[in-house]
């Protein structure tokens, strides 16, 4: 016998929409705003760094907004719904992370970007080492890995968008608009429309706001996104566990879970359909076991198609669900047969390598993993874990240009509290969020990194708010924004002022650099968006590898930079390359020994651990063996010595 | 526990020495945050490791939450927040970030 229900499949409202519409709207506002507010001051200073005068509610939301890119809410909520409570052993330094990101380098880093007029990170490097060589290498590091990094943040934000406006008028009639124009053209005929025009609306938005109104504008649309993302994490919170009965119901039902099998279905018809059959994405159905009399309940993680005149869909994802506790929680009622003549025909379907038939899996370390016979968390990966979050926040350059930003020591300590916090809250009910997301929306183990939007579009249904879910999917969306604006500035930063005004024209003038700039960012724009056309394969092995890459590459030269008065240009040159080389090997290592996108963790330990290891050794090393630096400079930066 | 407010961005000691204050103030800082983060780490992963690992782990629940994870990570994921703001409010020095000794490019302005 075989049963099907026609599941509430996440589609978008018009409410949705709208919600989201006015969102853009008030980020467009708040760039005018910007622009206006920037006139009468020093471009540059400004332009890049909004002339120093953050306040507490504007820097704590933009260091935070900032950290928290896309990968926070699809990557993460991904995690711990695949794996369960060990996700919160893995995310659990976060507990530290705005004490180590904002008081380690915080007020040094603000204290000698003022004494030297800096006000970008290669700035800082040049003029304490009085290095233009060292400036410009860490110029070129930096603008091509922040490149890199934007690449899969566009994308991620499209395809939310693409979740969001999904079978929306609006879309509908821009993309058959744009399909016509692929075929008339032949370019990227390949591409999904309706991922093109979402791609093309992000840019358009992102480079307008992020031009027009500068790092004024960024800051102002961060506290905006700070705020969304607080919001759309709190009523997700409430909501899930209102529907899911409340926490101590929620996890004594994951509790009893046991880890799914993974696999594919065809449907295939016994002679060719007259018309179309579709057959949605998170559709349940069952089978019955011939040789059990057992019935098998399936749910279907890809959208299936049967075109008319043909007699079989193509192999889509689907998960098997075992054990009765995860059946019971369905509505019998609510299964409904296939299409007439239509019948599943399985493939293997495999159990987890380690927490198959394991009931508690989920609640336990190391957590259930669908490839790895170890588990998801060994232990030398739980203490990687908690190193590589705070010094990984510590060392990444759109951070260090916000506490070159911020106004007072006091704000600096103010913020401290506050993003901790903010932290708490943000990441804290995550773990908690998607743990009990297995209650709500159980079979999506397949293509889990879908699981932040679903939830949000069904509970939004259920609790009758469908305007609810433009909130909750702005968040990830404004998350996503929140980075990609900071990067880019970053990298029009670093070619304007680090390259071409330090090296070629000195003595430009203010009116000149600004359309240098704007050009810069729009060019930028551009490039990266037509890099986000095809992106590469292995996205988030991209953003992990470039955003690790950032930090290997300027927390040790920057901490030695700020810390060391015997340190040399040499010596931050060392540390800057060994560092990024000994990460990059790393990982190509792993690429090499495994056959597939994973870095080799020598010693169960993350790359950028060893990468940090190198850099130091390297910098000390280097300094030592290196000419020591004019008096004249380390009493600029240090005072005298006693 | 109080810091001075404002502190000049550098001291003169008895010896006639003087060597910039914000750098002496935020290297104890730093080496001080260091200290509690590896604190934490060691309360969290150690208690974690014990506890929550393994097919004896205790699976019961405290407030919905595993008991390991209750006891090592939201406990401490609390104690680290009050530390962070106890140690933002009591242990950074108030100090002033600008010397005047060189120019500043920078017009001035808030953001709130």
């Amino acid at each position: 016998m075989t049963k099907l229900l026609l599941a509430a499949s996440p589609t978008s409202s018009q409410s949705a929409i709208i919600t989201f519409g006015l969102y853009t709207v008030v980020v467009l506002a708040l760039a005018w705003f910007s622009h206006r507010a920037r006139s009468g001051r020093s471009f540059l200073g400004e332009y890049f760094l909004g002339s120093r005068g953050l306040g507490v509610l504007a820097f704590t939301m933009t260091f935070g907004a900032t950290s928290a890119s896309a990968g926070s809410f699809a990557g993460v909520p991904s995690l711990i719904y695949t794996h369960g409570w060990s996700v919160a052993l893995w995310i659990s330094s976060y507990m530290v992370v705005p004490l180590c990101a904002m008081g380690l380098l915080g007020k040094r880093l603000n204290q000698i970007s003022r004494k030297t007029g800096a006000i970008t990170l290669p700035d800082i490097l040049r003029e304490r080492f009085d290095s233009p060589r060292l400036g410009v290498l860490a110029s070129l590091l930096l603008v091509f890995l922040l490149s890199l990094y934007l690449i899969p943040q566009f994308k991620l934000a499209s395809l939310i968008l693409k979740q969001l406006l999904a079978g929306s008028n609006s879309l509908g009639i821009v993309t058959t608009w744009l399909t016509s124009l692929q075929s008339r053209t032949g370019l990227f005929t390949a591409v999904d429309a309706e991922y093109l025009v979402c791609l093309i609306f992000f840019a358009a938005l992102v480079v307008l706001y992020t031009t027009f109104g500068g790092f004024r504008a960024v800051v102002w649309t961060d506290v905006l996104q700070g705020f969304i993302m607080l919001g759309g994490i709190a009523v997700l919170l409430f909501l899930t566990l209102q529907q899911a009965g409340g926490l101590s119901t929620a996890t004594a039902e994951v509790a009893k879970q046991v880890p799914p099998r993974l696999g594919r279905v065809q449907f295939s018809a016994d002679q060719p359909v007259p018309r179309t059959i579709r057959i949605a994405s998170e559709t349940w159905f069952e089978v019955a076991d011939d040789s059990t009399g057992q019935r098998r309940l399936f749910r279907t993680n890809e959208a299936a198609v049967v075109l008319a005149g043909a007699t079989a869909t193509r192999h889509v994802k689907t998960v098997e669900l075992i054990g009765p506790s995860q059946q019971s929680s369905l509505v019998p009622a609510s299964i409904l047969p296939l299409p007439e003549h239509v019948k599943p025909v399985l493939d293997d379907f495999e159990p987890y390598a380690y927490g198959a038939d394991k009931e508690g899996a989920y609640l336990r370390c190391p957590g259930p993993s669908p490839t790895n016979p170890a588990g998801f968390l060994s232990l030398g990966l739980a203490i990687s874990m908690f190193v590589y979050w705070p010094l990984s926040g510590t060392g990444q350059p759109g951070n260090m240009v916000r506490l070159m930003a911020f106004r007072t020591s006091r704000t600096l300590k103010q913020s401290i509290a506050l993003l901790t916090l903010y932290f708490g809250v943000i990441y804290f009910s995550l773990v908690i969020i998607f743990c009990s997301a297995r209650v709500i929306v159980p079979g999506l183990d397949h293509t889990p990194d879908r699981i932040m939007p679903v939830l949000s579009f069904h509970i939004s249904q259920a609790a009758r708010m469908p305007w609810l879910a433009g909130l909750l999917v702005a968040a990830p969306f404004a998350a996503a924004m929140s980075t990609v604006d900071s990067f880019m500035l970053m990298i029009s930063s670093s070619v304007v002022r680090d390259i071409y005004q330090r090296n070629f024209s000195p003595t430009i003038s203010e009116k000149r650099i600004k359309r240098i700039s704007y050009f810069c960012m729009i060019l930028i724009g551009l490039i990266v968006t037509v890099g986000a056309v095809n992106p590469p394969r292995f996205m988030q092995y991209l953003i992990v590898f470039t955003g690790g890459g950032l930090s290997v590459s300027f927390l040790v030269p920057v901490a030695m930079a700020l810390y060391g008065p015997r340190t040399t240009g040499v010596g931050a040159a060392a540390a800057m390359i060994s560092g990024f080389m000994v990460y990059l090997g790393l990982y190509i290592a792993g690429y090499i020994i495994h056959g597939m996108p994973r870095p080799l963790n020598v010693l169960e330990l993350d790359p950028l651990i060893w990468g940090f290891a190198v850099s130091l050794i390297a910098g000390v090393l280097g300094s030592r063996l290196s000419q020591p630096p004019q008096e004249q400079l380390v009493a600029r930066f240090f005072g005298k010595a006693s | 526990m109080d810091p001075p407010k404002h502190q000049p961005a550098t001291e003169t000691p008895l010896n006639g020495s003087s060597s910039d204050v914000v750098w002496k103030h935020s290297l104890r800082e730093a080496i001080e945050i260091l200290v509690v983060g590896a604190v934490f780490m060691v309360w969290t992963v150690g208690y974690s490791y014990c506890y929550g690992y393994g097919s004896d782990a205790r699976t019961s629940l405290i407030f919905g939450i595993p008991a390991w994870a209750f006891w090592g990570i939201a406990v401490p994921w609390g104690t680290a927040t009050l530390v962070s703001i106890a140690f933002a409010f009591w242990r950074i020095t108030d100090d002033r970030l600008v010397d005047g000794s060189v120019a500043d490019d920078q017009g001035v302005g808030t953001h709130d």
